[in-house]
């Protein structure tokens, strides 16, 4: 059976009878099915499950996700199968309920195929760091696929399903997509709500999609977007017409391009391959302008930072007593605890506990968290002042294409680098986007977007313009012919 | 202006609050992993922030608060949260004992 290429003509397909509910979740296993030996990026398929809700559920035009099979990141509470984290400590938990986003998902008709692999509690950007197995780049299987939400990425670029939900906390949506030849979006601080995603950095965390073309990537978010009574810190703002953004015109918008993302530590390629998608947006009739941005070498410091520090708080509640049991010699509990958190965490984890814990100690703080709060500030006022001149800020989301996997497990510092161009807008807390815009080597590379706080219109307007005016988003790999 | 590397015994002082057990290879590995990204981030303490207030929050959410009405809805019960517990005790979940 030939399946649609997109989230938005399978929706049609199955409204118009032309495939059923079951058929669309049979070939989709099918797919994971074929895939899967190859790339890994999977820790759960939930095929019984799924075929189980599809069989009950019938075409209804009251449900725009009706019946289409849906990939979550494990970080994301699921009341189906696991939530593991990609964490040994929580490898046999699984969660009494739905994390907002999966319940509206669920609720517009979607069905959960499986849980993806990530880097254990999403920190990391390749998925080396998961406590289960790495998963490969669908473009190269001996590449890394980026990360954090890697098995999220690499799921749907090799069309195992068609969207899939990720988190991003400094660039762990936009990273894979762009090292994947997927879109994938980070939200504005508090536009989707953060309940039931399993929490890393609270300041800085949000659920997007990742899906293969910029409309699809809409329908998500149109969807997932809102406020939630339970997260605090999702916001009351009035949700976008998102896919309704998506028009081909975008002669009315002025794009800032930042020189400071194009400099040291950006592989030529990249760079270049990027600065021929601004002018592919110039030809389309946006205005360029040349901007600067003197703050996007404090991104990686100050993301850090105060990833790290929350990242240590939120670490705090993992003992090992509540969900994982674990063969342990310990007789008292803070021995246990000692015990459990050393041999149940991984070696980024452990980083994590270890910076975040330095950083927030007596004596230390006001230098580092403290310091790294204000520059979030400043960094953040930066953005402000420069969209008060350009609607939109474009650039490359990573430095670099997919790296060998393995090629870098000595060097953390080196693995933090490669967000060095999605961190300042997580700090600032902006939205934006990565949408593919090219290969070098067979390997892919995203263009990335950015725009003011709650204005993610702005962004699928012009990355739905310039991929439709590419190919980049048809380009599907090739199933490798052996393991 | 602070110094930039940690020392090993800084990095066990951590770990023992922080509640995490560490073999020595991995202080060691620790160590010098934790010097080297601090010396990277170090370069923030150059810029002047005399003038700047620390962001907490980033969208300008102020005092978010729900109407002080009794909330009926449960999520899932204590049963359904203690299925997940690898030892439970009358309806509790089971811990070692807090003193020798």
């Amino acid at each position: 059976m030939i399946l649609p290429d997109t989230l938005e003509d399978t929706v049609k397909a199955i409204q118009d009878k032309e495939l059923s509910i079951p058929e669309l979740v049979e070939a989709t296993l099918d797919s994971i099915a074929k895939w899967e030996p190859h790339i890994g990026s999977f820790l759960e398929v939930l095929g019984v499950e799924a075929m189980a809700a599809a069989s009950k559920m019938k075409p209804d035009e009251s449900k725009p996700l009706c019946g289409i099979p849906i990939g979550i990141k494990d970080i994301i509470c699921t009341k189906e199968g696991h939530t593991t984290a990609a964490a040994n400590i929580l490898k046999n938990f699984r969660s009494p309920y739905d994390a907002t986003a999966v319940k509206k998902l669920k609720d517009a008709g979607a069905i959960v195929i499986g849980k993806l692999n990530l880097d254990a509690f999403a920190m990391g950007v390749s998925t080396e760091y998961s406590d289960f197995k790495t998963t490969k780049n669908p473009w190269d299987t001996k590449k890394v696929p980026g990360g954090s939400s890697g098995g999220s990425a690499a799921a749907v670029a090799s069309g195992e399903v068609l969207v899939s939900l990720g988190t991003d906390t400094g660039g762990s949506i936009r990273h894979p997509s762009s090292l994947c030849n997927v879109v994938g979006v980070k939200p504005t601080y508090g536009r989707v709500s953060r309940f039931g995603s399993i929490a890393y950095g609270s300041s800085l965390d949000q659920i997007g999609p990742i899906a293969r073309t910029v409309k699809d990537a809409a329908i998500l978010y149109e969807i997932i977007a809102g406020q939630d009574k339970y997260d605090a810190t999702s916001s009351p703002e009035v949700v976008g017409d998102y896919t309704g953004a998506c028009v081909k015109s975008i002669k009315d918008m002025t794009i800032g391009v930042p020189k400071e993302y194009f400099e040291e530590g950006v592989q030529s390629e990249v760079a270049q391959t990027v600065r021929e998608s601004i002018k592919q947006l110039e030809s389309l009739g946006a205005k360029i302008v040349d901007i600067s941005l003197p703050l996007t070498p404090a991104g990686i410091p100050v993301y850090y930072l105060i990833a790290k520090a929350e990242g240590s708080t939120n670490l705090g509640r993992y003992d090992a007593i509540r969900y994982s049991p674990m063969d342990l010699d310990s007789k008292t509990l803070i021995d246990h605890y000692m015990e459990a958190r050393g041999k149940g965490l991984g070696p980024e984890v452990k980083r994590t506990i270890l910076m975040g814990t330095y950083a927030l100690s007596a004596g230390y703080y006001d230098a580092w968290y403290k310091q790294a709060s204000r520059v979030r500030t400043m960094i953040k006022e930066e953005f402000m002042n420069a969209f008060k001149d350009v609607d939109v800020i474009a650039g490359p989301t990573t430095p670099e294409v997919a790296w060998s996997i393995g090629s870098r497990d000595q060097d953390p510092l080196a693995m933090y680098m490669s967000d060095m161009l999605t961190t300042t807008a997580s700090v600032a807390g902006v939205p934006s986007i990565s949408v593919p815009c090219g290969f070098i080597n067979s390997l892919p590379i995203g263009l990335q977007l950015i725009a003011p706080h709650f204005e993610e219109e702005r962004l699928f307007k012009v990355a739905y313009a310039y991929e439709q005016s590419t190919d980049w988003h048809q380009k599907m790999p090739e199933l490798p012919k052996s393991i | 202006m602070t110094k930039k590397n940690i020392s090993k015994e800084e990095v066990e002082r951590i770990a023992k609050l922080a509640r995490l057990g560490l073999m020595d290879d991995e202080i060691s590995a620790a160590t010098e992993n934790l010097s080297g990204a601090l010396e990277h981030f170090s370069k923030i303490q150059k810029i002047d922030t005399s003038n700047t207030v620390a962001s907490d929050d980033v969208t300008g959410l102020k005092n978010v608060v729900r109407e002080d009405t009794e909330n009926s809805e449960v999520l899932c019960g204590t049963g359904k949260l203690l299925e997940n517990a690898p030892d439970v005790h009358k309806g509790q979940v089971k811990v070692k004992a807090v003193f020798e």
